[in-house]
């Protein structure tokens, strides 16, 4: 890739208009890339920029009162606790590689996999960083169903161990959404769809628990989908 | 308190904090939203997810990657986005990336460390060849991909991309050399 495509490439990945696909692929330039990774830098502080350029408007009334009882919400929410466990010492050094998908319930072709990727309707939502574990996990559903795919890069493991999922309801209804087992898209199904889902990612012993053993590495709240 | 302290104490998981913050940027998250989605309903639910996002994640943010204003802008303007795809709908469609009834958001910061590169950049796009703004407009407001764009203006796909290149490589520069200055 030549220089000027390189830089298309990092621009339309700033402007937030490339598909899932074609997202995966930047991803996978930035990872091993400073170069591409200083350019993205750059393309963001513009774009910052432009649309810091939008016409001004006052937030509506009342957004602010909203916005604080959402936030007094979390307070009374109380986060499932799980035990607590030495995880990290296996994977301090560990180098990138890219994990791309964990199946819940069925496997399915890749061609169907990646539909739903690109879906325009779908719902994404970034599983967030509990601790200095770097890596990103993207949860993507379709809206009105039972699917979703689970997208991650994360640090490589000793191979007695695996990253799992888990779909937390409640402190006492957490359920395995699979463990991460090799590099395919893979396709997830959930138990409820009219359901709101903690996504928490743990590591187990290879093979799965049947209730999560360590600290929650990443979490993400999954909206009901009905 | 300055947004460093305020961020610091956030990433604390102090409310309060969040709350000042809140107040100090809602009408620029606002007004952003308001940009790419043209509505009051949507624009008020991106600005309520821009900052849902923003307690969640704070720790992404990296001081040393720019400015926290930047970074705020770019976040609200993504979620906008990708609500409006989420929507399957197009707001009425914004070709021009300078709007001239209003004064632009970031002028009502009070410590937009960017400002003058910000006035700089709108220089710039003022003079930007109209077929330049107008993929970038369609991009940057509309959420359009360089093929959608082809097909919304009938031209061909790498008229889109070699207008988009020109015209991001030369507000890149520009916003770069302004910064040097």
């Amino acid at each position: 890739m030549d220089e000027q495509e390189l830089e298309e490439r990092i621009a339309t990945y700033a402007l937030n208009i490339l598909s899932e696909t074609e997202r995966a692929e930047v991803e996978a330039i930035l990872a091993r890339s400073a170069e591409a990774q200083e350019l993205l830098r750059r393309y963001e502080t513009l774009l910052g920029g432009l649309a810091a350029l939008a016409p001004h408007r006052s937030a509506p009334e009342g957004a602010a009162e909203r916005f604080r009882a959402r936030l007094a919400a979390e307070r009374t929410r109380k986060r499932p606790k799980l035990p607590l466990r030495l995880i990290f010492s296996a994977i301090a050094a560990a180098l990138f590689i890219l994990i791309t998908g964990v199946l819940l319930m069925a496997r399915a072709p890749e061609d169907e996999i990646a539909i739903l990727l690109n879906d325009p309707r779908a719902v994404r939502v970034e599983l967030v960083p509990q601790g200095a574990l770097q890596g990103s996990v993207r949860f993507i559903a379709l809206p009105n169903s039972d699917q979703g795919v689970l997208v991650a890069e994360l640090p490589p493991l000793a191979a007695d161990r695996q990253y799992q999922l888990w779909l937390i309801v409640s402190e006492s209804d957490i359920r395995s959404g699979g463990v991460l087992e090799d590099t395919r898209p893979l396709r997830v199904r959930l138990p409820d769809p009219r359901l709101a889902y903690t996504l928490g990612i743990t590591i187990e012993p290879r093979g799965g628990s049947p209730q999560p053993t360590g600290a929650p590495l990443f979490l993400g709240t999954l909206p009901p989908l009905r | 308190m300055e947004d460093t302290q305020l961020i610091s104490a956030i990433k604390q998981r102090d409310q309060t904090a969040m709350l000042q913050l809140y107040e100090r940027y809602a009408d620029y998250v606002y007004s952003i939203a308001y940009r790419v989605l043209g509505d009051q309903e949507s624009a008020e639910e991106c600005l309520q997810d821009t900052f849902w996002r923003l307690w969640q994640r704070i720790d992404q943010f990296d001081a040393t990657r720019g400015a926290f204003a930047t970074w705020l802008a770019r976040l609200a303007r993504n979620i906008a986005i990708d609500r409006l795809r989420q929507m399957r709908r197009r707001p009425k469609l914004s070709e021009a990336l300078l709007s001239d009834d209003a004064q632009p958001t970031m002028t009502f910061l009070e410590d937009w460390a960017d400002r003058e590169r910000a006035e700089n950049l709108r220089a710039l796009i003022e003079n930007l060849p109209a077929e330049q703004a107008q993929v970038i407009a369609l991009s940057f407001y509309g959420g359009m991909s360089q093929a959608e764009i082809a097909d919304y203006l009938n031209i061909p796909l790498g008229t889109v991309k070699t207008r988009m290149r020109s015209a991001l490589q030369k507000l890149r520069t520009a916003w770069e050399s302004s910064d040097q200055k």
